[in-house]
């Protein structure tokens, strides 16, 4: 067609465009000019009835669709081509010259405004796009004929009105416009073919035949209105025939049914009116027919574009799919059979695929997907790990040159090293998106390379250290005082230094040559020989360890050497020499011996002393503790004058001083050798505190002295530690203080110092305004036996151990003690200690909890005391009989147990030593006895030291009192134990627990009562034994009363008729029998 | 109830301890013996409140019993419970005449 030929790259002017005028150039223009002409006089022919307008008007639709379809086509020239060609034929068809440059011109009009709106600065002109379309339809068929009419009009003013010219010209052109022009620029288009399905050669012959029959129907006669018979074909085409069999069919209907209409065809016939009406009816009818079924086929084939662009892009992708697990395939044959392990990664080392290899780990490659490759590299070399994989990641291209070497666990704890090869996966932009490595098990590589290291180092060490060796040993050997020697592996000593003759009386020359055997002690050869052997065995890296024995001088003098030998290794690891130095230490070792056998002595004195001790104390303690109980009883009693009790309490106040002085050794002894264990329980010391000086306050007051306790508020609560050495501190702290004290107050304070978590440090002070302690008595205090000098003791008693004591429990305590005085003004005692906080699932319940420390009034329980002592047992049960119990009293275990046998207690006091059957042996007897495991048994003992108080328990006491018993403690121990006790008993369950372990023995001695009378009553015909006679006895008195009334009621009456004289026969026992069988079988 | 010291005396141990059992929780001390002369034996060494006594046992009966304290001036006084399943009309009257109790 035509081709203008265009040159892309140049710039495109909106109305001359680039053109090359060339031979085919020029020829377009020539056709066009006659095409031009062509249709021009074709127009004015067919349509000349009307006057000079021609009803119908393609030339500028035809001018136009070129213009739009070429945008190379420069529009000026396609214009003045046309313009040219309408001005020639108008003049040749008569008309005047003005009318045809008028007329043309509202041609060129026209086109010029189509051009300016539908082609602005050389866009091109997209007719499927429905804004386009719009577009055109308000141009082309509106504005542009409007401009063109208006003119037109005012210049043929001769054969019609002004608007009638209008009219007819603005329908001429704009339908003209609407018609020929989309259509001109949709045929076989490319852009609107592109995808449309092929349809076949059938097919498109049967849609031009149905066409060509339709049109010959409608438009080749004049009878019918059958215009409407065109559209469906013309849809028909749009559907199956794209936009080019719409755009055709619509332009073959166009000629056809112009043509027809014209010679006198068609359904315009029967439009009354001009043929100028009937024209313009017949062109709206194609206008409309135009615009509604192209932009159908636009649409269609948009969608139909689009899918297949779908279908393509699918296609595409699948493609790519296939490829790419086709590639991935090949390598992943690769990695699997290679013996290194290939990995692949992503970002933080994160593993995507393992190839099989990585076995060698004793992993699986789904153990190793998901985890980092940071995870399987030892501790140590992770951090080298993280760094190779962010500079893996950051971009660059690896660096070649670097040895990337990982040591990795295996799994069965073996470390193996590994070498790393990677290589960078980028995308598009260049970016690594993903790492896939190598690694190669180079261990053995590794091991080798350290191996060569070692050998070479060792190869050059082993030349140097002998030389400097020797160097060093002859430089000591000369200058030393000590006897240096060196001797073969047989003793024979090699060499000596000139030293031997100070220590041993022999010269060089004497010493060389023999054996250290031949000068050592007979009796220390065979420890001599034992530990160079075990020297030997210890091998070349044995530090030097030193060893003494005696040896024999010259002058027969047997004196002690130490020595420090070193054995010397040969490369094979045999020894090859000993080098020894020996130094004489006669003196020192003389010394330690003395030393050595000073101490066994003094260890025995200080055994012997502290056993006397403890047994002079229990001896003192025994009747002391009777004559406290005793005196305290007469205290007691009402019946005692004015006179008589003031000296009993004179005498229970000095024998309770004397009593505390033989504590106090007894403590201090046991402190002494260190048998004093700190209990560890959870306790407060406020409380403790309090509780010392509430004890202290009888005796505070009669002195008129104040005094005061403040606690640090932030002093943990609980703490864990022995409250009772703590009281036994204050006690003695706080009681000397009240004691030094004539006026004025005993301040005690508690203050917390820094701590450690969970333990508290703190400080009890004691400040007293008594009178003072002179300066320089103040360090002779804490030790033992001193008083500031005897006129104290003498006024204010004491044993002089009360501190000693307190510093003992408070160095035990791992606390401080310390002391402040002014003569004449005051003392200031204070102690430091450091204990842990008491968790508080230790704590003890508040002591309103505590069960009361009196019996409750009317509970009178029945108490067994064992002692062999008389005295004691009798203090006992006196203290006892005051709170109204019962007491059962024995002299020995033995007894003891006897007792418990037959009869019920509530509690057992035990002695524990007495003759014929001590207490732990009884207490065990007593554990034997079946219903007597819940017996609480107290052991009272004099000593109650750990091992004792274990061995109690061991054999099956429930607790301990210490001896002497006071009138207290006796109370304590029966409400501990034995109160709580018959509180359970008196439950009405345990009642009934009873009576229903009762009723079931019962049961069971029936079951062997009703054998042993079945078996009497076949015996024993018409006699009944004594035997039997006891037996239904006994059924009679205890069936009902366990609630088996027909049993009772059954033996009853058998014996009542046996004690009437009536010997029953063993027909009448039949009831009874039954009964009771029915009895013991429900049960 | 008197806090006191009951002497029970039965040769079936269950009977004994049930009454042991049923007796214990109010306070009272309680004994055992299971025949006549362990009885008298216990009585001797310490004198109870109340004696529950069952008329039947081996070695010394319950009325042996009644024999032995009413002989004596002091115990004489105990008063006596019998337990006893003989219902006899003669078993009363004896019992009537050592005036127990009940």
């Amino acid at each position: 067609m035509r081709n203008f030929n265009q040159d892309a790259s140049r710039p495109q002017t909106p109305w001359f465009g680039a053109m090359e005028i060339s031979a085919g150039t020029v020829a377009s223009a020539l056709c066009l000019a006659g095409l031009s002409a062509g249709v021009v006089f074709l127009s004015h022919q067919f349509t000349q009835d009307a006057g000079r307008v021609a009803s119908i008007w393609p030339l500028n639709a035809l001018l136009l669709a070129i213009i739009l379809r070429w945008p190379g086509a420069s529009p000026a020239v396609v214009i003045a081509i046309g313009a040219a060609s309408n001005v020639a034929v108008d003049l040749a068809m008569g008309d005047t010259v003005f009318n045809g440059l008028a007329l043309t011109l509202a041609n060129v009009v026209e086109m010029a405004v189509c051009i300016y709106f539908l082609r602005p600065k050389g866009a091109t002109f997209d007719i499927s796009r429905p804004h386009s379309l719009l577009r055109f339809v308000f141009i082309a068929g509106g504005i542009a004929p409007a401009a063109s009419a208006a003119i037109a009009a005012c210049v043929l003013t001769t054969k019609a009105t002004f608007l009638e010219t209008l009219g007819v010209w603005f329908a001429a052109d704009a339908l003209g416009m609407l018609i020929f022009t989309p259509a001109l620029l949709v045929v076989g288009s490319t852009r609107a073919e592109g995808v449309f399905p092929r349809r076949s050669f059938t097919e498109w012959g049967l849609g031009v035949a149905i066409l060509v029959t339709v049109l010959f129907a409608v438009f080749g006669q004049r009878s019918y209105p059958l215009l409407f018979l065109v559209y469906p074909v013309v849809i028909l085409a749009t559907f199956r025939g794209g936009l080019t069999a719409t755009a055709m069919s619509i332009l073959v209907t166009a000629c056809v049914a112009i043509w027809a209409s014209v010679v006198g065809y068609g359904p315009t016939q029967l439009i009354p009116g001009s043929e100028t009406d009937r024209v313009l009816v017949l062109q709206g009818f194609l206008a409309v027919m135009t615009l509604t079924s192209l932009p159908v086929a636009m649409a269609l084939a948009e969608r139909a574009r689009a899918s297949a662009s779908l279908r393509a892009a699918r296609e595409e992708a699948e493609r790519a799919g296939v490829e790419a697990r086709a590639s991935e395939n090949r390598y992943r044959a690769l990695a699997d059979y290679s013996t290194d392990i290939v990995v692949r990664l992503g970002k933080g080392g994160i593993i995507s695929y393992a190839s099989p290899a990585c076995g060698i780990l004793g992993i699986t490659p789904e153990q190793a997907v998901g985890r980092s490759t940071i995870d399987f590299a030892a501790p140590e070399d992770r951090a080298f790990a993280i760094k190779t994989l962010e500079d893996l990641f950051s971009g660059a291209e690896p660096d070649r040159s670097i040895r990337r070497e990982f040591r990795v666990p295996r799994t069965d704890g073996a470390v193996l090293w590994l070498e790393g090869n990677p290589s960078i996966i980028r995308d598009a932009d260049g970016a690594p998106v993903e790492v896939v490595t190598t690694y190669r098990d180079v261990t053995t590589r590794r091991q080798l390379e350290d191996e060569l290291r070692d050998a070479n180092l060792a190869a050059h060490t082993a030349t140097e250290a002998p030389r400097a060796s020797e160097h060093r040993f002859r430089a000591i050997a000369e200058t030393s005082r000590d006897m240096v020697a060196r001797m073969d592996m047989n003793g024979v000593i090699r060499f000596v230094s000139p030293s031997c003759e100070t220590v041993m009386g022999f010269s060089q020359e004497e010493m060389l040559g023999t054996t250290t055997m031949a000068h050592t002690h007979r009796e220390d050869l065979e420890d001599v020989e034992g530990f160079f052997a075990k020297l030997i065995s210890d091998g070349p890296n044995a530090p030097p360890r030193p060893y003494t024995f005696r040896a024999r001088r010259k002058d027969g003098r047997i004196i002690w050497l130490e020595g420090i030998p070193k054995i010397l290794f040969d490369e094979a690891g045999r020894p090859s020499e000993i080098q020894d130095s020996a130094r004489d230490v006669t003196a020192r070792k003389e010394l330690e011996q003395a030393l050595a056998e000073a101490r066994v002595a003094a260890e025995a004195a200080a055994e012997a002393k502290a056993e006397f001790l403890a047994n002079m104390s229990h001896e003192l303690r025994t009747p002391l503790n009777s004559i406290i109980g005793f005196t305290q009883l007469l205290a007691g009693s009402a019946a005692l004058p004015q006179a008589e009790r003031r000296h009993v309490d004179l005498v229970a106040m000095s024998s309770r001083s004397l009593l505390t002085v033989v504590n106090d050794i007894l403590d201090f002894s046991t402190l002494d050798e260190g048998r004093i264990r700190l209990e560890q329980r959870p306790f407060s010391v406020g409380e403790t505190i309090c509780r010392c000086v509430d004890s202290l306050t009888l005796q505070a007051d009669a002195k008129n002295l104040r005094l005061e306790t403040r606690l640090d508020e932030t002093l943990a609560p609980y703490l864990v530690g022995d409250d009772t050495r703590l009281t036994q501190i204050l006690l003695n702290l706080i009681g000397n203080a009240v004691k030094f004290t004539d006026q004025g107050s005993v301040a005690i304070s508690v203050h917390t110092l820094p701590s450690v978590r969970d333990y508290q440090a703190f400080r009890i002070t004691v400040r007293d305004t008594g009178i003072g302690i002179p300066r320089d008595r103040l360090d002779q205090l804490f030790v033992r036996f001193s008083q500031i000098d005897s006129s104290i003791n003498r006024r204010f008693g004491g044993s002089g151990l009360g501190l000693a004591i307190t510093k003992g429990l408070v160095d035990l305590m791992k606390g401080q003690i310390g002391v402040e005085s002014l003569l004449g003004e005051g003392t200031t005692f204070w102690v430091e200690l450091n204990l842990p906080i008491a968790r508080s699932t230790e704590i003890p319940r508040p002591l309103g909890d505590a069960p009361p420390a009196v019996v409750a009034p009317g509970k009178k329980l029945r108490v067994l005391v064992v002692d062999d002592v008389d005295l004691n047992r009798e203090l006992a049960a006196a203290f006892l009989a005051t709170s109204g119990h019962l007491v059962d009293l024995a002299s020995d275990g033995q007894e003891a147990t006897a007792l418990v046998q037959t009869q019920h207690y509530d509690i057992v006091f035990m002695d524990v030593q007495m003759p014929r059957m001590d207490g732990l042996t009884a207490t065990r007897l007593i554990r034997a006895i079946p219903n007597r495991s819940n017996l609480p048994i107290v052991a009272m003992t004099a000593q109650a030291l750990p091992d004792q108080i274990a061995a109690c328990r061991e054999a099956g006491m429930d607790d301990y009192l210490p001896k002497p018993i006071t009138a207290e403690s006796l109370p304590v121990m029966i409400t501990k134990w034995a109160q709580a006790r018959t509180d359970a008993k008196s439950d009405a369950s345990g009642q009934l627990d009873v009576m229903a372990s009762l009723r079931s023995r019962f049961l069971l001695r029936s079951r062997d009562d009703l054998q042993r009378m079945n078996e009497l009553v076949a015996s024993e015909e018409g006699v009944v034994s004594q035997e039997l006679f006891a037996l239904v006895h006994r059924f009679a008195g205890t069936a009902g009363t366990f609630g088996y009334v027909e049993a009772g009621q059954a033996a009853q009456v058998i014996e009542s008729a046996i004690s009437a004289g009536r010997a029953p026969d063993s027909q009448s026992f039949e009831p009874l029998l039954r009964a009771v069988e029915s009895m013991v079988r429900a049960a | 109830m008197s806090r006191g010291y009951i002497l029970v005396v039965d040769d079936d141990v269950l009977l004994a301890e049930l009454a042991v059992a049923v007796l214990q929780p109010d306070g009272d001390e309680t004994r055992v013996a299971h025949d006549g002369r362990e009885a008298l034996r216990v009585i001797e060494k310490r004198v109870p409140d109340l004696v529950l006594l069952d008329a039947n046992m081996p070695v010394l009966d319950g009325f042996g019993v009644l024999v032995a304290l009413k002989a004596d001036p002091i115990l004489r006084r105990i008063p006596v419970i019998m337990l006893t399943a003989l219902r006899s009309e003669a078993d009363f009257a004896r019992a009537r005449e050592f005036k127990v109790e009940g």
